[in-house]
């Protein structure tokens, strides 16, 4: 999905109900899992500085969406694990964790012609699984249903506190 | 060892460089269609006669309909230049109504004559691409918010943690307008 709000959307929705289960998972603990969402899209960043750009300066191949897979997804989290304090890093990691593979997941039932997803287990494996192909990266109306998701979660675990 | 400043702006410029190696592996990595990575409009560009026969994916905008015609973007690197263009290819067998300017991701085999004959076809709908930055930009925001209101920066050791007491601007604001009121 392009649009990252229904990826926000789908990690705060998991977040918010895991803590009706786990009381340490307050609001800032949310926010990480929302950032890991964030993860493996920063490969959009080839948006505004191309891969063949950087192949052509560096003389090597090089694909930013290296970062949207579960090995490059997990050395970002271990970056943002290192960057917090030693006593969070546990929550910090399973959070961003999270986050990112929700994203992950979430890509990877997107409608592709061929019936086959994205090498998301890469460096493990190049297998690009099957996908249902539930939506596509263009739908709209998928904002609106994780969002009302969403917000539906956030009352009904207000209105338990 | 990494509870210190140098010790996180090591590790975190070690893990840096683990990502950015990912990135080339990545790069590296030709297409395997007994795996589902079938080629794309890039390596068509590139090689386009060592692919005929084979079962490719690739996505274009349509700019004709009888036959159909898809312009594919395609950019790639070789032997330390960089080439980039839109390819044209002819597709046969589309089982579905198309217009020209949308877009369309079309599955088949690759033929001489860059002629795909499809399999299956998916029509993509010209969306606003400026809305969906603005609404992604937004979600960004709003996630950068939160962590700015949760956690702050220790800057002797470098490190984030969770603010003590979590900031609340929004309530504040409101517990200020109806102190202002009253």
């Amino acid at each position: 999905m392009p649009d990252l709000l229904s990826h926000a959307f789908i990690a705060f929705t998991i977040c918010t109900l895991l803590s009706l289960r786990y009381n340490w998972l307050t609001g800032e603990y949310v926010t990480v899992g929302m950032a890991g969402a964030f993860i493996p899209d920063m490969a959009k960043i080839k948006l505004l500085v191309d891969a063949a750009a950087v192949e052509a300066a560096l003389g090597i191949p090089f694909n930013w969406l290296g970062i949207h897979t579960l090995g490059g997804a997990f050395v970002a989290v271990l970056v943002g694990t290192v960057v917090v304090n030693r006593a969070d890093r546990r929550r910090v990691f399973m959070l961003l964790s999270l986050g990112a593979v929700s994203h992950l997941l979430a890509d990877s039932l997107l409608l592709k012609a061929s019936g086959r997803s994205y090498e998301v287990l890469w460096p493990l494996t190049q297998y690009h699984p099957p996908t249902p192909g539930l939506y596509l990266s263009t739908d709209i109306w998928l904002t609106g249903v994780t969002g009302s998701v969403a917000v539906a979660v956030y009352f009904l675990v207000q209105y338990r506190a | 060892m990494l509870h210190s400043r140098v010790g996180r702006v090591a590790a975190v410029c070690g893990l840096l460089a683990i990502l950015f190696a990912l990135m080339i592996g990545f790069g590296m990595a030709t297409p395997a269609p007994e795996l589902g990575d079938y080629p794309d409009g890039n390596a068509l560009a590139q090689h386009p006669d060592s692919h005929v026969g084979e079962a490719v994916q690739v996505t274009g905008s349509v700019i004709g309909t009888e036959p159909v015609e898809i312009a594919v973007e395609y950019e790639y690197t070789a032997s330390g230049e960089y080439h980039s263009g839109t390819l044209t290819v002819t597709v046969r067998n589309v089982d579905i109504a198309v217009d020209e300017g949308e877009s369309l991701q079309v599955y088949g085999t690759f033929g001489p004559d860059r002629t795909i004959t499809a399999e299956n076809s998916v029509r993509v709908p010209a969306v606003n691409y400026m809305a969906m930055y603005i609404v992604s930009a937004l979600a960004g925001l709003w996630t950068l918010w939160r962590l700015v209101c949760g956690w702050r920066l220790n800057w002797q050791t470098g490190g984030l943690c969770r603010r003590e007491e979590p900031l609340r601007p929004i309530q504040a604001l409101h517990k200020r307008v109806q102190e202002v009121r009253a």
